[in-house]
């Protein structure tokens, strides 16, 4: 018997039991202010968020490259001037990025996260090898909590999608928090209007 | 080993002890504070027990459907009955691929399996990318804790650490410089490696994708890179839709460190174009404590580690105490349902107090869990004889009230003439406190007095 066959017919041995599958929906929190919720959010996160118009969103981004000292900026977002994402080449030259710029399709006020797939990038590696990130989404994209921002999407679609909130950090010696683990070190969000 | 003797030597630096207990407790201070966020946190862990009972009774059905999902996205799904076979898969891979250098991110299954023991006899050098798995696989040690792996450290401990082994300045001890001498330390592992192995915090049986949570982006470095990803997951980590996941990415990390959410909750479906994505069902037990209705419940733990933070024994007796995989409340249920006889001391690790019964967010009964296990060791045989001695004799005074006052009248008579004598009958109690003073008369005479008081 194959170890598949094998534990199948174990559990189904065990019989199936009564418990019925809840629904999806319920009363789940709506916020009165859902942008000033998601800014706080991310910057309990810690990242920062900036609202502005899409013809304002060049030079906000100007600004946070001069902030971070990034020599230069790689973008996958459109309207961000930059090296395409789509000329990095391979995963490993993604070490070198310095600023990322990448668009999120779903942001969540209860935590700040982000949605952000690989549609939009083709070196995944780049998200995380990237010393800082920038994150641009929709106002219009903007969802109370995650049982709407999974309803929005269809996480199957892509083979790669990620809920981030702020920058990588890490605890892990006597609880003292630090921005930048593994990942970028620093995070803003653009929400444009 | 039992738990009181393995706690021994973590229970004897007092000032240890107390810094971990305390460590834990802003852990468990934070949980609490992200809960009072969410209006609807109850309801939330009532959907969340509901969705894993639910998933669990209707397990072999949920597996053939991410199965089948999941190949269908691309992916490579293997299965095994138990350690051994999980370790033998997934060195077939690796070996298969040539591979020598992993980058790994956490996954307690895989400590379960001992997979990295059994890798490096292989000749395959694994690097937990995990802060403080690295720490602690640099020291040789076991994590202690399943969220936090060194939280039983101090930060001079990992300065001296890092000194020896990555070069850092002796006596360096500021953990933002250490994060950062490992950070650039691992990146080079994440640049060379050849395959990243990463655990799975829930594998969804609709969509046939899997979702690892993790704060400092380490298992998606490790799997963004090198062409090949194995994931290795215990079968009860299946929810069976994509939306359940909102139930569980609200409780996972408000419950495990007080954040809203981790800084990546990363979805995989398929291997990254050009690469290789295998995923590695694992049984080890699981289906046994499934066929046993009563043992079932502890497979819903989404292993968040909340029991452990709020843990009063966990606290004050560290990780190692356990001499388990998974420590704390649910690490001693798991412990002594799957081997009685080997964790025979772990039920009695607990005060009954109950405190992981409120904060757990998959609402496990562990308080009644632990109880049952108590009962399960009488009736086998399994409780240590003095205990057994002990219980018979309380017993037998209890069921009459005349022999309990009896007792009772001799216990205070020979406490006040000799306070110290207590030490000789239990000596573990009164180490490290006085008894009370003995009251003159019992509750029962004061009552009887009281009543022939009011009768005048």
């Amino acid at each position: 018997m194959t170890a598949r066959a094998d534990i199948l017919a174990r559990l189904r041995a065990s019989g199936r039991g009564d418990v019925d599958l809840p629904g999806v929906d319920g009363e789940w929190r709506r916020y009165d202010d859902p942008r000033r919720q998601f800014a706080d959010a991310v910057q309990a996160a810690g990242g920062s968020c900036v609202f502005c118009r899409r013809e304002e969103l060049g030079g906000r981004v100007d600004d946070l490259h001069s902030e971070v000292g990034a020599r230069r900026v790689v973008s996958a977002v459109p309207e961000v001037d930059g090296r395409s994402v789509r000329d990095l080449g391979g995963e490993r030259e993604c070490a070198d990025v310095e600023l990322l710029l990448v668009p999120g399709d779903v942001a969540v006020a209860e935590n700040g996260a982000i949605w952000v797939s690989d549609g939009c990038l083709p070196q995944r590696a780049a998200l995380f090898l990237a010393q800082h990130l920038g994150l641009v989404v929709a106002s219009a994209s903007l969802v109370d909590t995650m049982h709407d921002a999974y309803a929005a999407l269809a996480i199957g679609d892509r083979p790669y999608g990620v809920f981030v909130a702020g920058p990588s950090k890490t605890a892990d010696i006597e609880q003292c928090l630090v921005i930048g683990a593994h990942g970028p070190r620093s995070a803003r969000v653009f929400v444009v209007d | 080993m039992a738990h009181t003797e393995l706690a021994e030597e973590f229970v004897a630096d007092e000032d240890r002890a107390r810094w971990h207990d305390q460590a834990l407790w802003f852990v468990r201070a934070k949980r609490d504070a992200a809960a009072r966020e969410v209006p609807e946190w109850e309801e939330l862990r009532c959907r969340a027990a509901a969705i894993k009972r639910h998933a669990a009774a209707h397990l072999a059905d949920y597996l053939e459907q991410f199965e089948s999902e999941a190949s269908a996205r691309g992916a490579q799904v293997h299965w095994a009955r138990d350690a051994a076979e999980h370790n033998r898969i997934v060195h077939g891979i690796l070996a298969q691929r040539g591979a020598k250098l992993v980058a790994k991110s956490k996954s307690m299954l895989t400590e379960e399996c001992g997979l990295n023991p059994y890798l490096a006899a292989r000749g395959i050098r694994v690097v937990d990318t995990d802060l403080g798995e690295r720490i602690v696989q640099l020291r040789a040690e076991p994590p202690s804790h399943i969220v936090l792996p060194a939280i039983h450290l101090r930060r001079e401990e990992v300065g001296e650490l890092f000194h020896r082994e990555l070069g850092t300045p002796a006596g360096l001890a500021d953990p933002e410089r250490l994060t950062a001498a490992a950070r650039s330390n691992l990146r080079s592992v994440f640049l060379e490696a050849d395959a990243g192995i990463t655990g799975v915090n829930f594998a969804v049986a609709e969509t046939g994708g899997i979702v690892v949570c993790t704060n400092e982006g380490n298992a998606d470095l490790g799997t963004s890179i090198p062409k090949l990803h194995i994931a290795c997951m215990g079968i009860e980590k299946i929810v069976p839709r994509a939306a359940d996941l909102a139930v569980f990415t609200r409780l996972l990390a408000r419950s495990a460190t007080g954040q809203a959410i981790t800084s990546y909750t990363a979805h995989m479906h398929g291997p990254r174009p050009g690469a290789e994505l295998h995923i590695v069902l694992v049984d080890n037990g699981r289906s046994q404590l499934l066929a046993t209705r009563r043992d079932r419940e502890v497979l819903s733990c989404i292993r968040c580690g909340a029991c452990l933070n709020t843990c009063p024994v966990y606290r004050r007796s560290g990780g190692y105490s356990y001499e388990s995989v998974v420590p704390g409340p649910v690490g001693s249920v798991l412990g002594a349902a799957s081997e009685p006889e080997a964790k025979a001391s772990l039920p009695y690790a607990c005060t009954m107090c109950g405190s992981c019964n409120d904060v757990c967010p998959v609402r496990i009964d562990l308080r009644g869990q632990l109880f049952r296990l108590r009962q399960d060791l009488v009736e086998s045989g399994l409780m240590p004889r003095h205990k057994r001695v002990a219980a018979r004799l309380a017993s037998w005074l209890m069921r009459s009230p005349r022999r309990f006052g009896i007792a009772g009248k001799v216990a205070r008579w020979v406490l006040r003439r000799y306070p110290n004598s207590s030490a000789l009958l239990a000596a573990d109690w009164t180490a490290a406190r006085e008894l009370p003073r003995v009251p003159e008369r019992s509750f029962r005479e004061l009552y009887e007095q009281r009543e022939r008081e009011r009768r005048r």
